[in-house]
């Protein structure tokens, strides 16, 4: 009963740690992702210019 | 009761974010393989993320939650054999499903091992089966927002289902996998704090314990031995490597980002059924006549202060989108590689897959929507497929790609002996004695594959041509 008891407080208390951890990295790529790469293509299609212009 | 304003302004905005990311996402879509595998681009954090947010659907969360109102533990205890799978599946599949570059699909590695059948098999099979759990997904939708947020059933399906439609045919697999991050650590972080506050109100671990009926804090429950085997073996390969997850392997970064980002979701998997599970033990505590599937909502109508019980709503929501968003975008890739690519136009340009993906998207979601709304019975029958795939597909995929080699007649006998055993003992003799179909039909599967590889497939001994595997 004590480890349950344990259990109780232990886990929900890792999980959010784990979750806090593991989103940071992901959300970092995803922003990257979203917005990052979006103005890297910008920028690349100003410096090689539109052909059709 | 229903939830305040601030509850329902941050419900709102959680709709919003979605809807943004699945616009933003949109503009990368370039290709077919954008669409389909999120351009092989995952780091295992999204792997991990993404895989989490779509096994963790509306059955581990409001299942598992009745299901211990119910039974106790003992149900989450034979379930956990789902999440033990999941890690020995990332450990030892994953990495190696990964060094198919070329595949999007499960049919496509079938068909590299088999050819054509195989790929019609597994493809009919594997769209079944999604398009089944998605209307599942939007019945519970459904039922969260008329428990919940006070709203008419439809009304709940149409809104849930309909932001899920629009960011995945806008935004394919790229739109999935960013959604179910941010819904990942919406479910991560609140479903947790729903429990430690409901513990605390219990008058913390002990109080609570002493207040659980010992009936449900027991190994075995009220199952027999053989009773709990077969909810084990049910929930170890039922949708084992069902396409949505096959997918997410395909689409990591490299083979060791496949099995870190896989195995370690099936270890998260471990853990947050605990989670589900307790929540169920605590509305059990405090709300003893309730409809068991109502746990969690209760507890979040009822229990939680204003604004976390709005993230909490969020965060069930968010578990049964990011499972549906998941399940759509696999039906519409494998309808479209598998059997529009595969068998009706085989020359499609890759822009014209990529149009294909999108409208196949589009009428699947659409479908799943109709028969949410209007014809539950066609949801049931979909469903009864989805314990066709264990006994069908999993060991042949696993011994493909484990041994590598073509093995033609084997695999495909092996399915077709497994599919029509389940199909027998499921719809003909209607399950003697409540026997899932998998502990009938699956050494059937076995043995059918392991006696004619023997017999033909071996002597010719011919192997596929794959990537090279990393293994460390």
């Amino acid at each position: 009963m004590i480890v349950l008891a344990a259990a109780f407080i232990v886990i929900p208390l890792a999980i959010i740690i784990w979750v806090a951890y593991v989103g940071a990295l992901g959300l970092r790529f995803c922003w990257n992702t979203l917005f990052r790469y979006s103005e890297m293509e910008t920028v690349g299609e100003h410096q090689h210019g539109d052909p059709r212009r | 009761m229903t939830l305040s304003p601030l509850d329902l302004i941050i419900v709102g905005l959680y709709f919003l974010v979605i809807l943004f990311i699945g616009f933003q996402t949109a503009r990368r879509i370039k290709n077919a393989d954008d669409f389909s595998v999120a351009g092989r681009r995952l780091i295992w954090p999204v792997v991990f993320s993404t895989l989490a947010a779509t096994f963790l659907g509306g059955g581990a969360t409001l299942g598992r939650a009745g299901e211990s109102y119910e039974v106790g533990y003992a149900f989450m205890i034979a379930a956990i054999a789902f999440p033990v799978q999941t890690v020995l599946t990332g450990w030892f599949i994953a990495p190696r499903l990964n060094a198919y570059t070329k595949s999007v699909t499960i049919g496509d590695v079938f068909d590299l091992h088999s050819g054509k059948l195989a790929r019609l098999i597994v493809g009919v099979l594997g769209l079944l089966v999604t398009v089944g759990i998605l209307g599942a997904q939007g019945l519970a939708l459904g039922s969260i927002f008329q428990v919940v947020f006070g709203l008419d059933a439809t009304l709940g399906i149409v809104i849930g289902m309909g932001v899920v439609l629009v960011y995945s045919t806008a935004g394919g697999m790229w739109a999935d996998v960013q959604t179910d991050v941010f819904q990942f650590v919406l479910l991560g972080l609140f479903l947790p704090v729903g429990l430690l506050i409901g513990v605390f109100r219990a008058g913390g671990p002990m109080g609570l314990i002493e207040r659980i009926p010992d009936t449900h804090l027991d190994f075995f429950g009220a199952y027999g031995f053989w009773e709990f085997a077969a909810i084990f073996i049910a929930f170890a390969l039922g949708e084992a490597l069902i396409p949505p997850y096959a997918q997410r392997a395909l689409a990591a970064q490299n083979p060791l980002s496949a099995r870190k980002g896989y195995a370690r979701a099936g270890a998260f998997g471990l853990v947050f059924y605990f989670v589900s599970a307790s929540l169920g033990l605590v509305a059990l505590v405090f709300y003893p006549n309730i409809t068991p599937d109502d746990a969690i909502p209760t507890i979040i109508i009822n229990m939680l202060p204003i604004g976390i019980a709005g993230l909490v709503a969020a965060s069930l929501v968010a578990v049964i989108m990011s499972t549906a968003d998941s399940l759509l975008n696999s039906a519409s890739v494998v309808l479209s590689n598998d059997l529009v690519k595969g068998f009706i136009a085989p020359n499609l340009s890759g822009r014209q897959l990529l149009w294909v993906e999108r409208s196949s998207n589009f009428l699947i979601g659409f479908g799943a929507l109709l028969f949410a709304l209007n014809a539950e019975t066609i949801v049931d029958a979909l469903m009864l497929t989805y314990g066709l795939w264990g006994p069908t597909v999993v060991v042949p995929f696993v011994f493909a790609i484990m041994s590598k080699r073509r093995a033609p007649v084997a695999i495909v006998s092996s399915m077709l002996a497994g599919v029509t055993v389940a199909i027998v003992w499921t719809f003909v003799l209607g399950a003697p004695n409540d026997i899932n179909a998998i502990i009938v039909a699956l050494p059937v599967n076995i043995a059918v594959l392991a006696s004619t590889y023997m017999l033909i497939d071996r002597p010719k001994n011919i192997q596929t041509e794959v990537g090279k595997v990393v293994t460390s």
